[in-house]
């Protein structure tokens, strides 16, 4: 997908600002607690199990597995229009946590569950990359 | 100690009602709650200033609805615009009746966003998966149901079960939005709007309002008609997955499990002994997932359970007899509680399932609930 | 940006606002009357408060009320309005509690109770609102 202004664009905030400087510097990251090392995303305010203050955005594979998707016909933003119908994917991090991306697939036949996928950045701008999948192997 | 299974056969509806169903630029929130307020009303023989108790769901300012309707309760619960939240407000009235803390609930309901041209996806509701172009409930059931036809082999044309057997309904009910009989090709023909999900599994999107008063046992013996008893209550959440709005990965199964142990538990009864089942169904595949979670099959039948018309009247189990939300009116669950109330009672016409006498709501979401209903 | 100039807060236009703008704009205020139980209504609403009934008519408000009771703003929060200004809550002869403005005089101790009667104030920017001035005033 190419990028283009009308796109929505992440709401950087203090807690997931790690996050997408990791993106822009081609990392794919969830948070981990500096306490207990639960790992989780989105990122939170307190450790979802110990509740510790204390996290930090910390690498990871970037290797998952295909959990489910969804093909989009209906255009929600004005910027997605020109891209339907376009692929969803939701992954499942080895690591543990889901996330939802795109999948760089154009063939909904190969798009087996359960099949190996990788993290592939997309440079939209400067400011901007997104985290998005590719199928593995 | 006490727990919610003290509740049983302790608490009536005793008065229900609704607006019209479709699109009324002309009036608004509070306007239909107080048609359905009204029309609630006549239904029990109550004087409206009897009324203690006031929750409001969807509606702006719940002060403003009392202000409106004239009525200055000693109990007020508000409840937000989530789907989720009819069986929840119903058990919360429950249990502010039993304790005491009102002695006749009137509980409101009321949706614009057909006139107001809601759109559930894009600028409307902001959301982190934003960024990939994921947006809208349904595309969170659509990832459920795309798992579901991984995992089990559940197809589309099992799907379309749901949606034919509510437009069935519909056509049976005199209130309801969608006339047009539909069949498993039309389903299959409709257009995909998040694939695998096509139009015909989404909900409706209408204005209209509806309206349940409840009371004591006690005092639901002085009112008009017969009172239908709430006889079992199950609960529990899903937080777990909250980031990823209305999704679960395993399809509310252990949460659904959870509820359905509660609810037959406490009223006494099995699946099997369901008469008619009221399915929150914004979007047809929950109906799969609610059908399995409560037992009425395994896990991953429900597509096979389904097959041949099962769920309309006369069917193996006759489900939103009304149309539910994808063919009778997008009330998100009130609606449906109001048309198990009407089951008992016998007053449904045309869908009136024969001695209907135990029925159930259930709704998987995140906030998973079900009421069983039976006659007092 | 001074007083003169700022535009004065337009009124919340509800489904049911609009003949009672109407009438004020004709320096002739009508308010909703249950034509079953007589009850007026304000703010205009779907239904009447005390019967349920939604027959309800346009009907003219005589202008006579009570001072139920008054406030003095001291800090500005709307540009139109530099503070000092006054509020008051105004108990119709109809029935209906209305907030306003007291014109000719500031709101004082003894103001609770006073007759007041309805005056038509047009604003620096043309807009017209209903206010109230001390009877025999």
């Amino acid at each position: 997908m190419s990028a283009t202004a009308a796109r929505p664009r992440p709401k950087i905030d203090p807690i997931n600002r790690g996050f997408w400087e990791n993106a822009r510097a081609g990392i794919l990251s969830v948070q981990t607690c500096d306490n207990c090392r639960d790992v989780h995303f989105p990122g939170s305010p307190v450790c979802p199990r110990c509740l510790s203050g204390d996290q930090s955005w910390t690498p990871v594979s970037g290797r998952g597995t295909l959990l489910s998707w969804v093909r989009f016909h209906r255009a929600y933003w004005d910027g997605f229009r020109a891209e339907l119908p376009y692929l969803v994917c939701l992954v499942g991090l080895e690591e543990g946590p889901l996330l939802i991306s795109n999948i760089l697939e154009t063939d909904p036949e190969k798009l087996v569950i359960g099949s190996p996928v990788e993290a592939v950045f997309e440079t939209v701008d400067e400011e901007l990359t997104l985290p998005k999948f590719r199928m593995r192997g | 100690m006490s727990d919610g299974r003290q509740l049983k056969d302790r608490i009536a509806i005793v008065g229900v009602g609704n607006t019209r169903y479709g699109n009324f630029p002309d009036t608004d929130d509070y306007g239909l709650g107080a048609h359905a307020f009204r029309s609630a009303i006549e239904d029990c023989g109550l004087a409206k200033d009897r009324i203690d108790g006031l929750l409001t769901c969807r509606v702006p300012y719940y002060a403003r609805m009392g202000e409106i309707l004239g009525l200055n309760p000693r109990w007020t619960a508000a409840m937000p615009a989530h789907g989720r939240m009819s069986g929840m407000a119903i058990i919360e009235a429950a249990a502010a009746l039993d304790a005491g803390l009102c002695d006749y609930a009137a509980l409101i309901y009321a949706n614009i966003g057909r006139s107001r041209r809601v759109n559930y996806g894009g600028d409307e509701s902001p959301g982190i998966w934003d960024p990939w172009g994921f947006t809208s409930p349904g595309a969170a059931h659509a990832l459920m149901f795309q798992r579901h036809r991984a995992l089990f082999g559940t197809s589309t044309r099992q799907l379309a079960e749901v949606s034919v057997a509510f437009r069935h309904h519909a056509c049976l009910n005199p209130d309801a939005v969608m006339k047009q009989p539909i069949t498993i090709d039309d389903h299959e023909a409709a257009r995909p709007i998040t694939e695998p999900l096509r139009l015909l599994d989404f909900c409706l999107i209408n204005d209209g309002a509806v309206c349940i008063i409840m009371t004591t046992k006690e005092r639901a013996k002085d009112l008009k008609k017969r009172p239908v008893m709430i006889s079992g209550i199950g609960a529990r959440e899903a937080y777990g997955t909250a980031s990823i709005p209305n999704f679960d990965l395993n399809f509310w199964y252990d949460q659904m499990r959870d509820v359905g142990t509660q609810v037959y538990g406490m009223a006494g009864v099995a699946p099997a002994d369901v008469d008619a089942f009221m399915c929150y169904d914004n979007f047809s595949p929950t109906v799969l997932f609610s059908l399995e979670g409560l037992g009425f099959c395994g896990q991953g039948e429900a597509g096979s359970f389904v097959e041949g018309g099962a769920l309309k009247v006369g069917g193996r189990l006759p489900t939103n007899t009304d149309g539910g939300h994808l063919s009778n009116s997008y009330m998100q669950g009130w609606a449906l509680n109001v048309e198990a109330v009407r089951q008992i009672r016998g007053e449904c016409g045309a869908r009136q399932v024969k001695d209907a006498e135990v029925v159930q709501y259930a709704g998987a979401t995140p906030c998973c609930r079900s009421i069983i209903y039976t006659p007092g | 940006m001074n007083a003169t100039e700022a535009k004065t807060p337009r009124p919340v236009m509800g489904l049911y606002d609009k003949p009672m703008w109407e009438s004020i704009n004709a320096k002739a205020m009508r308010l909703q009357r249950c034509r079953t139980c007589r009850t007026w209504l304000y703010p205009p609403g779907p239904a009447c408060p005390r019967c349920l009934s939604c027959e309800l008519e346009w009907a003219p408000v005589s202008g006579r009320g009570r001072v139920v009771s008054w406030v003095v703003f001291h800090r500005q929060y709307l540009p139109a309005y530099p503070p000092p200004y006054n509020a008051i809550s105004v108990r119709l002869e109809e029935g209906p509690c209305m907030i306003s403005n007291l014109e000719g005089a500031m709101p004082d101790e003894e103001s609770i109770g006073r007759a007041v009667r309805l005056v038509y104030a047009t604003m620096p920017d043309g807009m017209v609102l209903p206010r109230f001035v001390l009877d025999g005033t």
